[in-house]
This record gives C-alpha cells, sequence and structure tokens, in this order.
C-alpha cells in the first residue's frame, strides 16, 4: 500500500509542477512589437502614401503623360479603357493598408494629448481617403478600419466624406494651432514631410481644403457652401502652402530604401536599370502638347521632362506601332526631373499644385486675390522645379517670359478661357508626380483633353480602345470586395466605369 | 513568389519547336569552333524569359538537417494489479541551409539590344538561414488492472507534459561583389536579417478506463484536460471526453458460436469529443511590422500588421457519433460497415477580410461543419492453394459535409484567393470547401452573353459557386497474389464528387502553350452558342438574340489573353480520377537456400513502381488533380509553382540478420 501512495505522490508532484505558476505564461511575442508609439508609426505612414505610384502612374497613361513603349507588351486594361474589377487593386488595397496607420497615429494621439501628431495624421486621412474617393465614388468611411469589429463596412456616400473631409481638416488646423507642450510633443524626425513644423502643415491642410471645395465647382447648389469655407480659409489667416510638400525618410542606396519612384521605373541600388524602365516612354499627346508650347531646346520640356534627343518619339496609349524602348522620348532616363537621384523627394503635393489651386479659386470667384498673379506664381514653381537641372539661374526670368509672351497657351492675360489655360498648366507641372490630379481635373472640367484631335489627323486616344474616346470615369471595385464584403459592394451597382461617373464629374 | 521564379513558368514559356535539352551547356560564350553558344544567356534567343538551364543551375539551395532523437521510459511494477510509467521523448532537429544564386553580367550587347527585356544583370544573392527546434514530451502514469471471474478492468490515469521551441534566424545579402563566393560578407548594401524565436507548452491530465464482460463485452471511456500556453488564461483549459461500447455478437450469442457461414460478428458504437489548439504562438496579438524600407539608418519606422488577432481565440472541438458493425464469414471474406456524423466548432482559420477594416486578414474562430458518411471495406480470399493465395479488398466511403453557420453570421469566408479568378471559401449552407470563380455573363438559357461590338465575351460581376473541391467517393481497391517466394500486389484509387481549379491553366494559356488556345487556329471566331442583348429604347434589356455572325475582334492574343485567361471558368474541372497508385512485386529467397550462408535469416528483394496510371477525365487536360497550393484548409487548387506528377520506379532489397 505505501507503494501505491507513493507512486500518488510522485504523479501530484509531476502534476504540481507542470502548474506551477508561470510555466504556460510564455505567450509574450519575443519577435514582433505588441505595441507601439504613434510615432513610430508616422514616418512608415508618409513614406508609404508619398511613395505611391500605382494611381499617379494610372493617371499618366489615361491622360497622355507617359505610354507603354513597343519593348512591353500588357497594359491592356489601360490600352482598351476597360478596367476590370482586378485592375489596380493595390490602389484600394494599398491605401487603406496606409490608411490604418493614420488612423492608429489619430487615436494613439489623442490618448496622449499629443494635439499636433493627431492634427497630422487626419490631414493624412483626408489626403487618402480624397483619393479612394476620386477613383471608386463611394467607398467605406465611418466604418471603415475597425477590424473585425465590423467585419463588412457600408459604403459612405462620396459627397458626405468629402463634406467630411472640411469637417476633420477643421479639426486638424484647430489641432495644429495649439501651442506645443510637455504633453502636446510636437514630432520632429518622425515627420518626415515637415519636421514638426506645425504652421506649414496648416497651410497644407488650407491647400487641402481648396483642393476638396474646389471638386465642387461643377454643382451650383454647393457655390455658398465653397464660398463661405473659402472664407474660413482666408479668416484662418495662415494661407496656403508655398512650397513643395514633399517626403523623405533619408533614402539609402540599398534595396528596398531607394526613393520609391527610382526604384521601381529607373535603377536598383546596384545602379542597374530594372526590368520596367523599358515599359515606358512619354505620351505623344503630352510630347506634342509641350513641343508646340515652349520653344523647342528650352523652357521645361527637353531636359527637364524628357530628353533633349530631338529624334526620339513620344507615343500614343496603345499605339499599334509603338516604337521599341531605344526609339522612345522618355521621363527615366539620368538628371531629367524624376530621375535625379536615388535620394530625391518623394512629392505629397508640389507648390505649383497650390497656386494653380488658389488661381482656380480666385478665377472663379472664391478667392480675392488675382488670379493672374497666382497663375504666373504657379507657372514661376514649376519652372524652377523642372528646369533642366544644373544648377541654371534663369528659371524665374524664363518664366517671366513666358507668361508674358502674348500667346495664348501661356500668357494669362490672352488666353481665351482662363480655366483651361489654370488647369493645362497644372496638368504640365504636374507631370507624373500630379498625373493623378490631372486625371481628377480633366473629369471635373475637361481639360486639357488628350482625346482631341491634333491638326494632324494624328490620335491621342488609344486606337485599341473599345469605348472611342471615353477614358474611364472611376475604377470598378477590386474583386477582393467583391468576396469579402460582396452584399455591400454589389448594393453600390457599380459596372460601367465609362457611364456611371462621380458625383463632381463634369 | 514571382512566377518568373518558377522553372516550370520558364519551359512553357520556351516554344515547342526549340530542343531544350541541347541548351544544357550554357556557361561557355562561345562553343569549341567559335561559333556563339545560345544556350549562354547572352545569346538565348527569348528576349522575355531567360535560358531554364540557367535558372536551374543559378538558383541553388544548400540544406542539412541534423536530427536527434531520444527515448526513455521508466517502469515500475507497484503492486501485482498497478504499474507506474514514466516516459521522455525529444526530438531535436537541427537545419543549415544556404540559398545562393551567382551574379551575372549581362554583356553590353544584350543589355543595350532593343526589346531585350531578359538582359538585366544578376546582382547575386545569398541567404544563410540556421534553425533549431527542439520537442520535449513527458508522460507519467499510473496502470491499474485486475480481472475477476466475468469482468475485467484496466484503468489508467496520468499527465503529459510537451514543449516545442524553435529559433530561427537568417542572413541574407542582395548583392554579391567577387562572383561565386556565397558569403554574406560579400555584398554590396545592407544586409538583410531575420530572427524568430517560439516557445510553447501544454499540460494534459488524462483518466482512461475499459471494463470488460466476458470478453464480449467492453465498454470504454476516456476523459482529458488540456492547458494549452497558446490561448489566453480564460480560455487555455479545455475538457473532452469519449465513450464506446463493442459487443462481440459470435461470442456472447450461443446459436452463432459455432455458425460456420457467419463465423464473426461484432457491433460498435462511441461518441467522441476531441478538442484542439490550431495555432501558432503569438497569435493573440496584433504586432507591428518594420515599415517598408525601415529603417533608414536611425529613423525607425513601423506599421500595424495585416492581420488581426483575436485575443478571445478558443480551442477547436469535433464532437463525432459512429455506428459500426462487423462480419465475418466463411472464415475467408470479412465485411465492415460504418456510419458517422461529425461536429466541428470554433475551426481556427486565417480569413481574408476587406482591406477596408484596415487590415487584409484575421485569425478567427469560425462558426460550424457538418460531417457525415459511411465507409463500408470488403476483404476476401479469393483462391488459396497450398502455394498460391490471391486476396482482394476492396472499400468505398462517403463523404458529406456541409457549413452550418460562420462567423459573425457572414456568408462565406475566403480561405484562399487562389488568384484573381478563384477563391476556395467556405461558404454558409453549402459544401466545405467551395470553389468559387469569375465567369461568363449568361442570359437565362445559359447562352454566353457578348458584345455586339467586339464579339468578346462579357464577363459576369461577382463569383460563382462551382461546387466542392474535397472529393465525395473515395474507391479503394487493393489486391494481391502471391505464389510460393513470390508476391504481387497493387493498389487503386478512384476519387471523386468534386471541382478543381487549375490556376496552371492561366499560365498555359498566356504563354499559348494550352491546347484550347489553338482551337480556331488563332483566327478570329464567332464565340460558339451565344448571344447579344436586345434592348429597348431606355437601355434596358428586353431579349437575347442568337451571335451568329459577330467575330471576336483578334482570335489571337485579343482574345485568349485578355478574354479566356481572365475568366476562371475556363480552368475547372472535374477532379475525378482513377489512379493505380502502386504496384509491388517481391521475391523473398526460401529460407533453404539462406541456411548455408549462416549470416543471413531472411532476404527479399523488391520491384516497386508508384503512381503508375492516371486516368482524368477528358475535360481534365492540365494536370494531377491531387496537386495543391496549400497543405491547409484550402484544398482544390493548383498554380505553376507544383511539380508535374511523377511516376517513380524502384527496387528494394531487404536483409535479414
Amino acid at each position: 500500500m505505501k507503494k501505491v501512495i507513493y507512486s500518488i505522490l510522485a504523479l501530484s508532484l509531476f502534476f504540481t509542477w507542470g502548474c506551477k505558476k508561470g510555466y504556460l505564461d510564455i505567450n509574450q511575442n519575443p519577435n514582433q512589437p505588441t505595441s507601439a508609439q504613434p510615432e513610430q508609426i508616422l514616418p512608415t505612414a508618409l513614406n508609404n502614401t508619398a511613395g505611391r505610384w500605382t494611381h499617379r502612374e494610372m493617371g499618366a497613361f489615361w491622360m497622355g503623360q507617359w505610354a507603354p513603349s513597343g519593348s512591353v507588351s500588357g497594359f491592356t486594361a489601360e490600352k482598351t479603357y476597360n478596367p476590370a474589377s482586378n485592375y489596380r487593386t493595390a490602389i484600394w488595397s494599398g491605401i487603406y493598408d496606409n490608411l490604418k496607420d493614420y488612423d492608429f497615429v489619430e487615436k494613439e494621439a489623442e490618448k496622449s494629448g499629443k494635439d499636433a501628431l493627431r492634427g497630422i495624421a487626419k490631414i493624412m486621412k483626408v489626403y487618402n481617403y480624397q483619393i479612394l474617393v476620386d477613383t471608386y465614388g463611394n467607398v467605406p468611411y465611418t466604418e471603415a478600419l475597425q477590424g473585425t469589429d465590423v467585419i463588412r463596412p457600408t459604403y459612405d456616400k462620396a459627397e458626405d466624406i468629402y463634406d467630411d473631409f472640411i469637417v476633420q481638416l477643421d479639426t486638424a488646423i484647430a489641432l495644429l494651432k495649439k501651442p506645443e507642450s510637455s504633453i502636446n510633443v510636437f514630432p520632429r524626425s518622425s515627420d518626415i514631410v515637415f519636421g514638426g513644423d506645425a504652421t506649414k502643415w496648416v497651410k497644407f491642410a488650407n491647400t487641402m481644403k481648396i483642393k476638396v471645395l474646389l471638386r465642387h465647382a461643377n454643382n451650383s447648389a454647393k457655390a455658398a457652401y465653397i464660398q463661405t469655407n473659402v472664407d474660413n480659409i482666408v479668416a484662418e489667416g495662415s494661407g496656403f502652402i508655398t512650397e513643395n510638400v514633399l517626403s523623405n525618410p533619408g533614402y539609402l542606396q540599398s534595396d528596398g530604401k531607394l526613393n520609391q519612384f527610382w526604384a521601381t521605373y529607373f535603377k536598383d541600388a546596384a545602379g542597374t536599370n530594372v526590368t520596367a524602365v523599358s515599359f515606358y516612354a512619354v505620351g505623344a499627346y503630352f510630347k506634342t502638347m509641350l513641343d508646340g508650347r515652349e520653344t523647342i531646346g528650352e523652357y521645361r520640356g527637353r531636359g527637364g521632362f524628357y530628353s533633349a534627343t530631338a529624334s526620339l518619339e513620344g507615343v500614343t496609349l496603345g499605339q499599334l506601332d509603338a516604337p521599341l524602348y531605344a526609339n522612345c522620348s522618355k521621363f527615366n532616363e539620368e538628371g531629367l526631373f524624376l530621375c535625379q537621384s536615388f535620394n530625391q523627394d518623394s512629392y505629397l503635393m508640389s507648390a505649383a499644385e497650390s497656386f494653380f489651386l488658389q488661381a482656380e479659386a480666385a478665377e472663379r470667384g472664391y478667392l480675392a486675390d488675382d488670379a493672374q498673379m497666382l497663375y504666373n506664381k504657379g507657372v514661376e514653381a514649376s519652372f524652377v522645379e523642372n528646369y533642366i537641372p544644373g544648377g541654371y539661374t534663369g528659371a524665374a526670368s524664363d518664366a517671366a517670359a513666358y507668361v508674358s509672351n502674348g500667346e495664348e497657351v501661356s500668357d494669362y492675360a490672352d488666353a481665351p478661357d482662363k480655366i483651361e489655360l489654370i488647369i493645362t498648366q497644372k496638368y504640365i507641372a504636374g507631370f507624373g508626380h500630379g498625373a493623378f490630379e490631372a486625371w481628377c481635373d480633366y473629369r471635373r472640367t475637361g481639360f486639357p483633353n488628350p482625346t482631341a484631335l491634333d491638326g494632324t489627323g494624328d490620335i491621342f486616344y488609344s486606337p485599341q480602345s473599345i469605348f472611342g474616346k471615353s477614358i474611364p470615369a472611376r475604377l470598378l471595385y477590386p474583386s477582393t470586395e467583391e468576396q469579402t464584403n460582396s452584399a455591400n459592394a454589389l448594393a453600390e451597382g457599380i459596372t460601367n466605369v465609362h457611364t456611371q461617373k462621380l458625383f463632381w464629374a463634369k | 513568389m514571382d512566377r518568373d521564379q518558377s522553372f516550370y513558368w520558364l519551359v512553357i514559356n520556351s516554344a515547342a519547336n526549340i530542343p531544350l535539352n541541347s541548351y544544357r551547356n550554357w556557361k561557355p560564350l562561345k562553343n569549341a569552333d567559335g561559333s556563339l553558344n545560345y544556350a549562354n544567356p547572352n545569346n538565348y534567343y527569348n528576349d522575355y524569359y531567360n535560358n531554364p538551364w540557367f535558372y536551374l543551375d543559378n538558383n541553388r539551395l544548400d540544406r542539412t538537417d541534423d536530427f536527434l532523437t531520444a527515448n526513455a521510459e521508466l517502469n515500475y511494477k507497484v503492486a501485482p494489479w498497478l504499474n507506474a510509467t514514466y516516459r521522455i521523448a525529444t526530438t531535436n532537429q537541427s537545419t543549415f541551409s544556404k540559398a545562393y544564386s551567382d551574379k551575372f553580367d549581362y554583356s553590353s550587347w544584350a543589355t543595350d539590344s532593343v526589346g531585350r527585356s531578359v538582359a538585366k544583370d544578376y546582382a547575386g544573392y545569398v541567404r544563410d538561414v540556421s534553425s533549431n527546434s527542439t520537442r520535449i514530451s513527458q508522460d507519467l502514469f499510473l496502470t491499474a488492472k485486475k480481472k475477476w471471474t466475468n469482468f475485467s478492468v484496466l484503468g489508467i490515469v496520468g499527465m503529459n507534459l510537451f514543449d516545442n521551441s524553435t529559433k530561427y534566424s537568417s542572413v541574407a545579402a542582395t548583392g554579391l561583389v567577387i562572383p561565386g563566393l556565397f558569403n554574406v560578407n560579400n555584398r554590396i548594401g545592407e544586409a538583410v536579417v531575420d530572427e524568430e524565436n517560439t516557445k510553447t507548452r501544454r499540460v494534459g491530465v488524462f483518466g482512461d478506463v475499459t471494463i470488460g464482460f466476458k470478453d464480449y463485452l467492453f465498454l470504454h471511456a476516456s476523459g482529458r484536460n488540456d492547458w494549452d500556453s497558446r490561448l489566453a488564461k480564460e480560455n487555455n483549459s479545455f475538457f473532452y471526453p469519449s465513450v464506446d461500447l463493442s459487443f462481440v455478437l459470435s461470442d456472447a450469442i450461443g446459436a452463432l458460436k459455432d455458425n460456420k457461414t457467419l463465423t464473426y460478428a461484432k457491433l460498435t458504437a462511441a461518441a467522441t469529443k476531441v478538442g484542439n489548439v490550431n495555432l501558432g504562438a503569438y497569435n493573440l496579438e496584433t504586432v507591428f511590422n518594420g515599415g517598408a524600407g525601415f529603417p533608414y539608418g536611425d529613423l525607425a519606422g513601423f506599421s500595424v500588421g495585416n492581420t488581426q488577432y483575436d485575443p478571445k481565440l478558443k480551442p477547436e472541438f469535433t464532437t463525432s457519433y459512429e455506428f459500426g458493425i462487423e462480419l465475418g464469414f466463411l472464415e475467408r471474406l470479412n465485411l465492415e460497415l460504418a456510419y458517422y456524423t461529425q461536429k466541428t466548432t470554433d475551426q481556427t482559420v486565417n480569413i481574408a477580410i476587406s482591406n477596408s477594416t484596415g487590415f487584409t486578414g484575421a485569425v478567427i474562430n469560425t462558426g460550424q461543419v457538418d460531417n457525415s458518411g459511411f465507409e463500408a471495406t470488403l476483404r476476401g480470399t479469393v483462391l488459396k492453394t497450398e502455394n498460391f493465395r490471391w486476396d482482394v479488398s476492396m472499400n468505398y466511403a462517403y463523404r458529406d459535409n456541409k457549413v452550418a453557420s460562420l462567423y459573425q453570421g457572414l456568408d462565406e469566408i475566403a480561405l484562399s484567393n487562389v488568384d484573381a479568378d478563384g477563391t476556395i471559401a467556405a461558404i454558409a449552407g453549402e459544401q466545405y470547401p467551395a470553389l468559387k470563380v469569375s465567369s461568363y455573363k449568361r442570359d437565362p438559357q445559359g447562352r454566353v452573353i457578348v458584345d455586339p461590338v467586339t464579339g468578346y465575351p462579357i464577363e459576369a460581376t461577382g463569383f460563382t459557386n462551382v461546387g466542392q473541391t474535397n472529393p465525395k467517393h473515395l474507391v479503394g481497391i487493393q489486391t494481391s497474389f502471391s505464389y510460393k517466394g513470390f508476391s504481387l500486389s497493387a493498389l487503386a484509387e478512384y476519387r471523386a464528387g468534386n471541382v478543381i481549379y487549375h490556376a496552371t491553366g492561366h499560365n498555359l494559356v498566356f504563354t499559348g502553350v494550352a491546347e484550347v488556345t489553338a482551337m480556331y487556329n488563332r483566327e478570329r471566331f464567332v464565340f460558339p452558342n451565344s448571344v447579344t442583348e436586345v434592348t429597348d429604347t431606355n437601355g434596358n434589356v428586353i431579349d437575347y438574340q442568337p451571335n451568329t455572325n459577330i467575330a471576336v475582334q483578334d482570335g489571337g492574343l485579343g482574345f485568349w489573353d485578355d478574354h479566356f485567361d481572365g475568366v476562371g471558368e475556363n480552368f475547372v474541372t472535374s477532379g475525378a480520377f482513377w489512379k493505380l497508385r502502386e504496384v509491388n512485386l517481391t521475391y523473398t529467397l526460401p529460407e533453404s537456400f539462406l541456411e548455408k550462408s549462416k549470416i543471413f535469416k531472411g532476404a527479399s528483394v523488391s520491384f516497386i513502381g508508384r503512381n503508375l496510371l492516371m486516368l482524368l477525365p477528358k475535360a481534365n487536360k492540365y494536370t494531377d488533380p491531387e496537386l495543391s497550393t496549400t497543405t491547409g484548409n484550402a484544398q482544390g487548387a493548383n498554380n505553376i509553382f507544383n511539380t508535374p506528377p511523377t511516376r517513380m520506379y524502384g527496387f528494394n532489397v531487404t536483409l535479414n540478420f
């Protein structure tokens, strides 16, 4: 019997060992952090936003700024003007992924009383949501970004989201104007855009506001709303951004750490051209327009936007006999504006875009400033940044000459349609990094029109288009939404990217 | 994984008239006679895809695994009826691997050639991994055995400790300096480093009792409680019992005892619950990953992880009820029949969720899947003489299942998005797992609607459920003959009742090697059995008109690549197959022959052939339906990364000393 008792004792000892405190308490992740400070998230989020190119590339194709060279097949969706539900879904997935980071920053900053940081997160949420709305129309907004708490977010009306943008930007401005304190610590190194300069963020927010408001320009019912909010911007007093809004985390010459444009369209860390280099050419529409407007060899086109060799051709999207890359006019070549160095800054918005937005608001009567003066500043900003790199100092005087040369396509005083002039110069100034905005401007104003016929009988819209001259007005919801949020996605009834236009479209 | 890194992909991108085997020796730029060596990447004919041999030689993985296993068992007879046992088993696995590819610089002639997009220098790559895992399992239990005249009791009570730890670290370089030196120190750019450690533990306490009555009635019951470190404290303890009864009729009932025809009869019934934690370590909290490109020098950056984890995850349970009968006839024939129903709840799965939630996936406990089915096995000896024997065994299983409910009342859960045109999903009320694919838009009669201008078929919005991917019917036939020292056995299997998504088909169509793409000689054609929509003045569809004359705009790339390739239903076939899985011929040397040698006690030699024959339905022109992109739940799809099925021949020599 003793032995029986001993063996039972041994078993219970073993049991006690197994149940000793902490034996099972080993599930703390030793590999990845499970909590983070908002300042550690902000740089990733900003770098992601500024380095996103898929929506810009799409805009550049449709707006005739870029075209696939004859050295690559594919790009069928672009060439046929027929984007399906699996087309560039990274615009949707990438932006929501990015938004989740800003949302985290916003919420954590609110918890810890970091008002400035919270304001920055709000501005960047609007910046990203606006790309989503301008691409897809109605999208999940109020119920979005809540994980499995709301596993099937409903879609908000695009117009309601737009109205909330103004509310969010106003809140952001109020937060950013609060004084710095031991609690409201301004982000410094983690703010890879403005280094924690709250005033610049407020100016950027004001510029974002006018960008949002001008989308309503076609809607006369919104005129009073636009005026009230423009008046609010003026009353706020900080004004608009007058410099390029740029992001740079401190790019390094190492794979994965290069400037995203550089790494996607140009070279890898070893300095070798990436495969995709040969996929792209300058659009024939853009090249023809610029060659016609600006004396060959001067100003921004040759040497700035694209290579100086005059014999190289621009390509039309879908051109059936598109020249091979070597014979194309290129934008991704050493020293051009878009390819200056592996650590060049990434754009969120250019100073030129800010001036052209203001010029449009003034021309439409919402701003009391002189529209021509703002237009001239926009052109000057574009000349200064896009001029043939190499320390040329005559950009400002060349710009001054250009805007007073008496030509309809550059001199404000002589332009028959001021809005067309402003939007077209904005289109030129935003070559590449502003191409998505150009697609929005085209859908809103009809300017500039890459589907218009040229005098020589050339066409600049895709000859492979199965929808004639109709550039897509939106994208379909991505197929992943049909799979994971089908009831809400299908309820929107979006099946035609040409006829189902966005609420602000012309 | 990039498909350009698949050997198979490079092979199918070589035109059919290219004698690939003559491109084996790619290293020299020129042949011995001074002519250009066209196998060399600089001279290879294809502008877009490399010589597959070059790829094969230049992407290598060397790997060494060391295993150390040890077991020890201590038994102690406490009393004549009571035994104590302690067991410890440990397995240690150390793995070292080095994946590498050499740098290769193309000649400037190749890189400057217009349109030669393949001519991109290889920067070289090396990744050195070392990992180690240790599992230790310990059991301590008491076994009590007692027999009375009519009754016997066997009782076990004990405990199990299970401990698993892993360590993984890797260093990699994405650009090399000196060719052929595969060491991370020989790099340009920053090294890519990674480290991961895991530790999990489980404690189990169990009891098990079997009561027998007169050797023909047995009642068995067990219970076990586990505590698992992978779950939160509130959920980490779970209990699961089982009970079963077996009754040997042929021994119990007097009338059956000496029956010459029915020689054996047994009835069984069982109710079982099994609990399981199907989760890795640290899967309860959402993590922050290093942001893309970060750190940049001293600037750190993180990003909220894309998978949302639920801290309240629970173990999954399967409860099943089974009834069975086993009958033996004439000492020659044996029949087993079984029926079961099964309910699985709280399966832990990684599901895809809408990007607009801020995440791409979530690990959750999903609802309930009900299974039921029956199995029948018939075994018999057909012929038996002194020297010759022929045995046959046949079994058939029918499996049915249904998703009873899903997480948060979802209609469906995507288990795996195979590609842009196909998804494996769990759909409420449907069989599991279900295959959903993109499809053509059809009129009510099922005819495909084409665009009246282009003649191209129109794609329907949303995906269509085309059926389940697990086979419903499983048949197995095994037979063996033996004659003196020779024995010949064969195993054949049939499975059916499921569909398969051949994602590989997209690649075959894209490259133009798919047979279907040549159906119309790459000429324009009218899409068969198609219609166009007839609309009223308001643009509403009022009727459909058969399409007899609108040919597709382009019968080449335009149709096959742009309008056929992107429609998932074109790549769905029945998953049925007959397979001759194995044939085995063995000769055993007679003992009399071996006796003389005094060394060997037994010797045999076998010839084995595996996967010898596969019969597929005509529609399945692609591949073995058992190939899969995953070992997980989302069965039913293959892709370009699957190695094509292989036939295997071998032989075995067995010597006993």
